[in-house]
Parts: structure tokens; sequence; C-alpha cells
């Protein structure tokens, strides 16, 4: 109730807004951005749905201070015909909160509904505060806390999570961070994780980047997960090298999805490799291939490649990769094809993908599906679309879905003030 | 004394050192970007990052998260929240692809039969899934994974 109330409140604020030119002169700059998606699906023996969704987002700067500013966002469906998942109507706040940029040292808080990325933090939404600043020396601070947005069934009494980021740098060079994060569920620890992350571009052909964390409420590593990246040479090769090692006993932690209920004393070896070659103008090609490690399983690899144009406002692509595992049911191959151009004034886009499963899954080897999108910009602010796609797949026989979107935004930017 | 502790008192004391700071330290940078940025931006085509980090490149799908530890605020720059919550939000019904019909990057999720394929992935790397399904109250998945 608390969130549909909210709701309400954003779409009437939102409304608000809606007048057909901007307000005369007051100091607060106002953009409200709105998304109404109305998809349809039809597969063999399904259910009838007739969806509508809208998605708003709505920011104000400049709320009586310079450097308040307000941020809100979230989305709201209704099922006209029967339930989707269970439901006939559904939202979600998905954010909303005030914030405060100070006029030094990047110096910054936010009250209300806050994703929170920051080292261990990784999307954490939360009800409560955020605050962060520069300081001397190239250090930086993040800290925040709150009561987490309810992805459990079981209510947010006794529920908590707090953390920080402390993180010490030169601009162009390197950063350095470390940080902290503690979620309690029901007044227990959920999960307490501290962690590690590094940038580091001592060359302008070399850039080294990633983060490990590890799990303090059971002790061990959850995970490490690193990049490097070299290049451009000679402006036409790049290649880029990953390594992401997980313990699968300490990284799934505080699930609330019961997919990842994972007890299998596992470990995770992922070590890849992208080759990125520009042939010429915007032409492109690039080879992967990934190997997969595990203490339990057996061994596993994928390997491809993708081709791509892109030029005049046009693209083009082509891509094959091949999933490859040590038994027949962890094996496919997928092909994929896309291209893109402007026709008068609407854009177009087509893609088809092809995926060939070694084991059959539900009695079907094949999967192809047909994608076809245009969209047409009505003016700067208004822009519709249409995607459609038709697919024969292991799952159904026939998957016809179609997806209208109609996008808008609305600006009203004074002149005076100006972003802080 | 333990890690909580300490790390609380170390917070109170940044926090502090942060005020005073805030109060005499350099202007602080635009919240926004100054100039409108079109398309997938190559950062360092303008700024002098020293490496791709924030690159728009066409790994860009699987290495943002990894830009956004280090530094939201760049992010921020031109970004909404929104942008992070069309994928990682805790009550997504549309998947990316949906959303953005026209988009057809090798890595953009979920294009095409994912409910297939997702077998395969989901076994052979679940932590890849992890970060936008893990949390979740993720209507999709419970229809199966009960």
């Amino acid at each position: 109730m608390k969130k549909r109330a909210l709701l309400s409140v954003l779409v009437l604020v939102s409304g608000g807004a809606l007048a057909p030119n901007p307000p005369p002169a007051a100091a607060v700059d106002i953009s409200v951005a709105s998304r109404t998606y109305l998809p349809a699906r039809g597969i063999d023996g399904g259910d009838t749905h007739v969806l509508l969704y809208e998605y708003l987002a709505l920011d104000a700067d400049n709320l009586g201070l310079p450097g308040l500013y307000l941020s809100a966002g979230g989305w709201g469906r209704a099922d006209l015909a029967d339930e989707t998942f269970g439901r006939t109507t559904n939202g979600d706040l998905q954010y909303g909160y005030v914030g405060w940029r100070g006029p030094r040292m990047n110096a910054e808080g936010r009250l209300g509904r806050v994703s929170v990325t920051a080292g261990v933090a990784r999307n954490e939404v939360m009800d409560g505060a955020l605050v962060g600043s520069d300081l001397p020396a190239g250090f930086d601070v993040t800290a925040f806390g709150g009561v987490p947005v309810e992805t459990d069934e079981d209510g947010r009494s006794g529920d908590w999570v707090y953390g920080g980021r402390l993180s010490q740098g030169r601009a162009g060079l390197y950063r350095l961070g470390a940080s902290y994060l503690r979620e309690e569920d029901d007044s227990s620890a959920a999960r307490e994780e501290v962690g590690g992350d590094v940038v580091l571009t001592p060359l302008s052909f070399l850039e080294i980047g990633g983060s490990s964390f590890y799990d303090l409420r059971d002790d061990g590593w959850a995970q490490h997960n690193y990049r490097v990246v070299l290049g451009p040479f000679v402006r036409r090769v790049l290649l880029r090298a990953t390594w992401v090692s997980t313990d699968y006993d300490h990284y799934f932690k505080a699930v609330t999805n019961k997919a990842f209920d994972i007890e299998a004393n596992e470990k995770l070896d992922r070590v890849g490799g992208e080759l990125e070659l520009t042939i010429w103008g915007g032409l492109s090609l690039t080879g992967e291939y990934v190997n997969y490690k595990y203490d339990v399983a057996e061994e596993a690899k994928a390997y491809g490649g993708h081709l791509d144009w892109a030029g005049g406002g046009r693209t083009a692509g082509l891509g094959y990769r091949k999933v490859d595992g040590e038994v027949a049911e962890n094996r496919y191959q997928e092909f994929r094809g896309h291209v893109s151009t402007p026709v008068g004034p609407i854009a177009a886009a087509a893609g088809v993908e092809h995926l060939v499963f070694e084991e059959p899954v539900n009695g079907e080897k094949n999967a192809t599906t047909g994608t076809l999108s245009l969209a047409y910009a009505l003016s700067k602010a208004l822009e519709f679309s249409a995607t459609g796609e038709y697919g024969v797949t292991p799952e159904f026989e026939h998957d016809a879905r179609l997806i209208v979107a109609l996008l808008w935004r609305y600006d009203a930017t004074t002149k005076k003030g100006g972003k802080p | 004394m333990t890690i909580r502790s300490l790390t609380s008192a170390a917070a109170v004391l940044l926090l502090a050192a942060a005020a005073i700071a805030a109060c005499a330290g350099p202007q602080s940078t635009s919240r926004v970007h100054p100039e409108e940025v079109k398309g997938a931006p190559i950062c360092s085509s303008c700024h002098d990052t020293g490496g791709q980090a924030n690159d728009h490149d066409a790994a860009w799908m699987t290495s943002h998260g990894r830009a956004a530890v280090n530094d939201r605020r760049v992010c921020d720059l031109c970004h909404r929240a929104s942008t992070c919550a069309d994928c990682h939000g805790d009550k997504e019904e549309i998947k990316p692809s949906d959303k953005r019909g026209s988009r057809f990057d090798p890595a953009m999720p979920h294009r095409g039969d994912y409910l297939s394929q997702h077998r395969v992935d989901g076994r052979l790397d679940p932590a890849s899934c992890f970060p936008c399904h893990g949390r979740k109250n993720d209507r999709r998945c419970t229809t199966c994974h009960k």
C-alpha cells in the first residue's frame, strides 16, 4: 500500500509538469520522462494478456537551494485481461530521493529510496541515506545506511543494510578502494562483506581493473573479478582479458530467489579473452574465448566471434558462438545476425537468432527467433516504436510478441541557476 | 575490537574529515555532463582518463559494473537511476531486450529464446545471473524455481 501511495504521489507530481508549455521562470529545473509499454504475446496454449506498463522518471534541480535536487522513478502495470505473474496489477517505486551536491569537494547526500553502488555494494536498494565527499590527497569516502527494500517475503522489521567505501587515487593513473557492507535480516546477519577494488592505467595502452570481496560471515573469498585491456595498438587492435573466480558457498548469500539456493561446494574460475580488430572504417572483427574451470563439475569452454559494421547511421552484424561443455546438455551453438537502417523518417532494425542445442530441450534441438523493430521520432521529445518478435522454440511451437512503446520527455529548464 | 566497530569508528572520523574538507576544498564538478552526449560515448576521446575504463565500447555491457563500483558519480553525469533500475530493479517484469527492441548488441540480455538458453548458461556460471536476479522478487524465476 505504501508503495502504491508513493507511486500515486510520483504520478501526481509528474502530472503537474505536463503543461503544454514550460512554467514561467521558476528557479527549478524539471525533467520528466515517461515510457509507456504495451506488450502483447501469443503462445500455444497460453492465457490472454493485455498489459499496460507505465514507467515514470522525475528529476528536479535547484529546489530552493543551489545543489538541492529530487530524483524519483518507478513503474506501474495493469493486466486488463488476466493475471500476469499471479497479479492483475503490480508496481514499484524504484528510487525516490532528495539529494544535495555541495559546492566544494563533491560533497553529496541523498535521502530516501536510494540505490547504492560502491565497492562491495552493488545496486543495493534501500530506504535510507547516502553521504559522500572527496577528501584531501586524492581520497574519497562514501557511507550509507538504511532499510533494504524488501526482496523476500518476511517483512522489513529488523532489516538493515549499511556500509561504505574509502578510496584513494590520482586522476588518469590509479584508484584503489576498500569497502564494507553488512546486511541484517530479522536482526541477524544475512551477509557481511569487505572488499577491495582497483583501477590502474599506468600506460595509455594498458588498463587493469577489478575487485575482490571477502565473506566475513563465513570466512572466505567470495569473488575475484579482474580485467586487463591492452591497446588499441595502431588504432586497430584491442585485447581484453578477464578472470573471474567465484566461490559459490561465499558468493550466493542473502539469496531471495530460489534459483540461487546452490549448495554445490563449488568454485568456478572463468578465464577469457577477446581480440577486437578494426579491419577498415566501421568494420570490426571480434574473437572471443572463455574457459570455465570448476572444482567439482567438468570443465567447459565457449568461443566464437562476431563481425560488425557501422557507418552512415546504419549497422550490420553477424555472430557465432559455441558453448562447449563436457556433457552434452551443456553444449549449444548460437548464430546471430542483425541490420539497422533509417527508412525515411523511420529507424528500422531487424535481427535473427538461431540456437542449436546438442541435447534436445523438451524434445527440440533448435530455437529460432526473428525480431523487427520500427521507431519514429515525432519530435525530440516524443518517440513511438513497435517491436515484433516471432519464435519457434523448444518451449513454444509459436511464440509471437509485440511490444509497442511511447517514449515521451518533458524538460523545463530555466536560464537561471543552472547546474551546480 | 571487532572489524565492525573499527569500521564504524573509521566511518565517523572520515565523514567528519569530509565535512571539514567540504567547506574549504576545490569546487565540485558538475553533477550533469555539460554537453549532450549522443550514442555510445567513448569518454577517453575527450577526457584524459588514462585508459578506456568508461568507454562504452563493444564490451561495455559486460564491463560497466566495474566502472560503476569504482565511481558511480561518473555514471550519474549522463544517466538517471532509471538506467540502472531497468535491468537491476527489484521487481522488473520486462526483460531489457524488450525495452530496447532496436538494440542487437551480442551482449544485450536476453534477446531471443533465452528461456531455453538460460538452463545451460545458468549451469555454467550462475554468478553471472546473480547481480540482476539473485536478490529480487523475480516472478519470472519463481514461476519454475519455487
